[in-house]
């Protein structure tokens, strides 16, 4: 469950607010889609409910609990547990391999071997068992995504955030991601997805528009 | 030049005699047969003087002048009424310079002022009819040692005052005539030689504390081991013409550093040394156009200014006695030239009669006193440098700098003598410790070089990164691994040509300018070509290791700091390869001052050369801290720039700044120490090889190594916590 009550989001170096006022209340097990031109504040909108900002005004409440009045640290340790983002840009990290790249969340906090079993059983469900050892160098855009989203899928969260995740990917590479989060989705897992592919975005049950100019006004219940 | 403030030139003569005497023995109480031979000795050996002494008969005749008459061997100088036994003492010779009186007195404090007195009327008078063309007056060492003994054997003859009346009787003399009116006389040897000897008595006469060189009083020996002064005696200066020009002794040096003398050949029966030529003419011979005669007309004295003198530069005059090496037998220069000790000056003429004597090109060296120094510091090391540079700008000298000077002890094995230790006047042993220390200088000097452009580059190489986008750098070695890790191989390559270049061209002009010799040319382009092998057998070793990780990488996870490293060795190599070169220096400087100073020190050069050297190498450690410094920092500041993005992605798939901290942290140790102890190791091979391995050493190596360690771990930690803090 997420609750967002009276979010403002400004930063430091604009003077209006990127999101002004919103109150939005998403249970869990939901897929929201959010769409709208760049620059309307989708990315942003993520980086509050993964905790990133620190200029947020009003209560991000994540499972009964406020991770904006949380200090820094305990915030980072709360995300950790409950969210996970994907990004367009893949993120993996070029000198560790596909299973590497898979366990890094989990390296600093737990057992090598756990971590271990763990990713491998997330790599076979992705489909790319027979990629273990290979560099993210040596895979197809759709692939990489793929293990991006084993590597965010590692820590268990219940939440997860993905930033445009098809942007730099073709319609078939697409369609085998958007297989992927259905299979997610069916998990029970929260999805939020920010999109501008329309067909990307139908997949989730709700769709929150983003304007330029402050849309988002008034209480909304998903 | 006005910050000169004494110019002493000093021009080497040779080897001359001086004033030449007989000595006398009184009269013995009976008929006798008097025979005296002549011996020098290096103090192991005693050399009989060849064609010196001879024999004399002394013949009682009661109420005849002294109660004898006598004949003496026929062609051994002057015979004359009444006169006691009488024996030429041979020629002495001695090294002679000339110099600057007023100069040399201000740079020595030696009271030269006898080399004005007059020359003797008398003996100038007696001398005239030969017209010497210069009259040069000399002085001379009134306390140096003459090896001269004199071997006379005594026999009474079987012989009484009858016989000797009977004698002249028998070749026609009246009995107050002298044996040698007679025309027979040249025959009267054979017939005497014929009296039975009664008894013989050898005597030996050490004439050491009577003769001095160029000139001493006259004496008489008695019977009873006393001398007196004797009235009757034959002196001249008719062989003062002629000298000994010698060549420095040809030095055979030996592993163990101790130096070989052979013996070139012989002078009157006496070993020579070192090679002689004979110059000038004696009066004896030529007795017209004698070049030059000298006198004798005073003494100095070097006695009170020992310890001052040891400072005075080419040991001119030094008297530290030279000993055996088994005994400590005090070894002495024979009384002719080429001896294999090599000598104070006994004698000293003006710079001008010097001149004279030696046509062009008198002067050999000139000692020059550098004003307003009063202790070896940066001050003084650039007025000494600001007169060198003038010098070198008239051109034609050698120069020869001598801080301090010292008598340090060398080992020679002397051919029919043994093992000699000599006290050199430092030259030679600032020559040899300044030439070892030159060595050790260029090397550092040049490690110091590489470092420094290293850096530079290292440092340009980490701007360019740091601009380009972060994003494109990881994609980019993150797409096409092979195709950079070539690029980094060959720009690693050009970065070590382009800085080798530089460094040669900054050494070559200093080369060109004179400040550094063709060695350090040479060293330093070994430097470089082993800086090309290093990143280049890194290069190949790490590859192979991250072929074997991608391997076995589905089977277990290596550590991250590892990969990392693995990963970015092309980034870190340069500064892995700076920090070997600082370790390096700090390791094998303070290990050569702590061995040089063990074996140096010890002399007054040494400590003076190491003070020297020691602001020298302050300098340079100062600076390579900084550097080494100066490396780490913005090695891994740029570095973690340069890995922002991937520093952000671990944040946001949750690791905590602490983790990232660690690993970041595990990564610069993993090349930080490895360099440090490479460096260490190098250090100590350079080090036992050049100069000697001892324990203290390797101690001495893994105590700084363990303290640049912790620095730069302490460094290190503050580095990343506050980077990690900007990103
Ligand atoms: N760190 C930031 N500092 C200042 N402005 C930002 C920052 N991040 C985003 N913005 C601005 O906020 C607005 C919303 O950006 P973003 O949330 O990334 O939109 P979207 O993801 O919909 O393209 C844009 O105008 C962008 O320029
Ligand atoms: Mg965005």
């Amino acid at each position: 469950m997420i609750l967002l009550k009276n979010i403002n989001v400004t930063y430091p170096s604009l003077e209006k607010p990127i999101l002004k006022n919103i109150n939005l209340h998403i249970k869990t097990g939901e897929w929201v889609s959010l769409v709208g031109p760049s620059g309307s504040g989708k990315t942003s909108f993520l980086k509050v409910i993964s905790g990133k900002l620190d200029t947020v005004e009003g209560n991000v409440i994540i499972h009964e609990t406020d991770i904006n009045g949380l200090s820094a640290h305990k915030r980072h340790e709360f995300i950790r547990r409950h969210v996970s983002t994907v990004y367009q840009q893949f993120r993996l990290l070029p000198q560790f391999s596909v299973l590497e790249n898979i366990m890094l969340p989990l390296i600093p906090h737990e057992n090598k071997k756990r971590i271990q079993s763990r990713a491998r059983e997330l790599i076979d469900e992705v489909g790319l068992t027979h990629r273990v050892t290979h560099f993210p160098h040596q895979l197809s855009g759709g692939e990489q995504q793929r293990v991006a989203f084993a590597r965010a899928l590692i820590t268990d969260p219940s939440i997860l955030l993905c930033d445009e995740p098809t942007g730099n990917l073709d319609t078939n590479n697409r369609d085998i991601i958007l297989e992927l989060l259905t299979q997610i989705h069916k998990k029970g897992k929260t999805i939020i997805l920010a999109t501008h592919d329309e067909i990307v975005a139908k997949k989730g049950k709700n769709i929150l528009t983003f304007h330029e100019e402050d849309v988002h006004k008034g209480e909304v219940v998903l | 030049m006005s910050s000169v403030e004494i110019a002493a030139p000093i021009a080497s003569l040779g080897y001359f005699t001086g004033e030449n005497k007989t000595f006398t023995l009184a009269y013995p109480h009976t008929s006798s047969y008097i025979e005296t031979e002549f011996n020098t000795t290096d103090g192991v050996n005693e050399y009989t003087i060849r064609d010196e002494g001879g024999y004399f008969y002394v013949l009682e005749q009661e109420g005849y002048l002294e109660g004898f008459d006598f004949y003496k061997e026929p062609g051994h100088g002057y015979i004359g009424e009444g006169m006691k036994p009488e024996f030429g003492i041979p020629l002495t010779y001695h090294l002679t310079v000339g110099v600057d009186q007023e100069e040399e007195e201000k740079l020595t404090g030696i009271d030269l002022s006898a080399l004005k007195n007059p020359i003797p009327a008398q003996l100038e008078w007696s001398y005239s009819q030969y017209g010497a063309k210069r009259n040069i007056p000399i002085i001379y060492l009134s306390d140096s040692f003459v090896s001269l003994r004199a071997e006379t054997s005594l026999s009474e003859l079987d012989w009484g005052s009858e016989q000797t009346i009977q004698l002249k009787e028998e070749l026609d003399l009246q009995d107050n005539e002298a044996f040698f009116f007679s025309e027979k006389y040249e025959t009267l040897g054979d017939r005497l030689s014929k009296i039975e000897r009664l008894n013989t008595e050898g005597i030996k006469i050490f004439l050491s504390d009577q003769i001095k060189p160029f000139y001493y009083e006259p004496f008489s020996y008695n019977y009873d081991g006393t001398f007196s002064g004797e009235e009757n005696y034959s002196f001249g200066i008719s062989e003062t013409p002629i000298f000994y020009r010698t060549k420095p002794i040809d030095y055979t040096i030996r592993k163990d550093q101790t130096l070989e003398v052979k013996q070139i050949g012989q002078d009157s029966g006496v070993p020579v040394y070192r090679e002689i030529e004979k110059q000038g003419v004696s009066v004896r011979e030529k007795r017209e156009d004698i070049p030059f005669l000298l006198y004798p007309v005073g003494t100095f004295t070097t006695k009170s200014h020992q310890e001052s003198l040891a400072a005075s530069p080419l040991g001119i005059y030094q008297q530290a006695p030279t000993t055996k090496l088994d005994d400590g037998t005090t070894l002495h220069e024979t009384i002719t030239p080429g001896s294999f000790i090599s000598s104070p000056a006994h004698g000293i003429v003006s710079l001008e009669d010097a001149a004279y004597i030696k046509g062009d090109a008198p002067i050999d060296a000139i000692r020059l006193r550098v004003d307003g120094i009063n202790s070896y510091n940066e001050e003084a090391i650039r007025k000494i440098n600001d007169v060198i540079l003038d010098i070198s700008e008239i051109g034609g000298f050698d120069i020869v700098v001598v801080a301090g000077a010292s008598p340090s002890p060398v080992i020679m094995d002397v051919e029919g003598v043994g093992e000699v230790e000599q006290s050199w006047t430092s030259l030679g042993a600032a020559a040899t410790i300044s030439e070892g220390w030159n060595t050790t200088n260029l090397l550092i000097s040049s490690v110091f070089l590489m470092i420094s452009i290293v850096y530079i580059v290292n440092h340009a190489m980490f701007r360019k990164y740091t601009k380009k986008n972060e994003t494109k750098l990881l994609s980019d070695i993150g797409w096409k691994v092979r195709h950079i890790k070539q690029f980094h191989l060959i720009e690693n390559y050009l970065l070590i040509i382009f800085s080798g270049i530089l460094g040669g061209l900054i050494l070559f002009i200093l080369y060109l300018f004179n400040l550094v010799s063709s060695i350090t040319l040479v060293i330093y382009l070994i430097i470089v070509l082993l800086t090309f092998l290093i990143p280049f057998l890194i290069i190949v070793l790490v590859k192979n290791k991250l072929r074997s990780t991608n391997r076995f990488n589905g089977v277990k996870f290596k550590k991250v700091w590892l990969k990392n490293v693995l990963f970015y060795k092309k980034l870190i190599i340069l500064c892995f390869l700076q920090l070997i070169f600082v370790t390096f220096l700090f390791n094998f400087v303070p290990a050569n001052l702590f061995v040089t100073n063990q074996s140096t020190g010890d002399t007054n050069l040494g400590v003076f050369i190491n003070d020297l050297i020691l602001i020298l190498i302050l300098v340079i450690l100062v600076a390579t801290l900084y550097i080494a410094t100066t490396t780490i920092i913005d090695s891994i500041s740029s570095f973690l720039f340069i890995r922002k993005e991937e520093i952000l992605t671990l944040r946001d798939i949750g690791w905590r700044v602490k983790d990232i901290h660690n690993t970041f942290m595990k990564e610069s140790i993993a090349w930080i120490i490895p360099s440090f102890i490479i460096g260490m190791a190098i250090s100590i091979i350079i080090s036992s090889t050049v100069l000697t391995f001892t324990v203290e050493l390797v101690f001495l190596s893994i105590c700084i190594t363990l303290l640049l360690s912790i620095g730069s771990m302490i460094l290190v930690y503050n580095l990343i916590k506050r980077t990690l803090k900007k990103i």
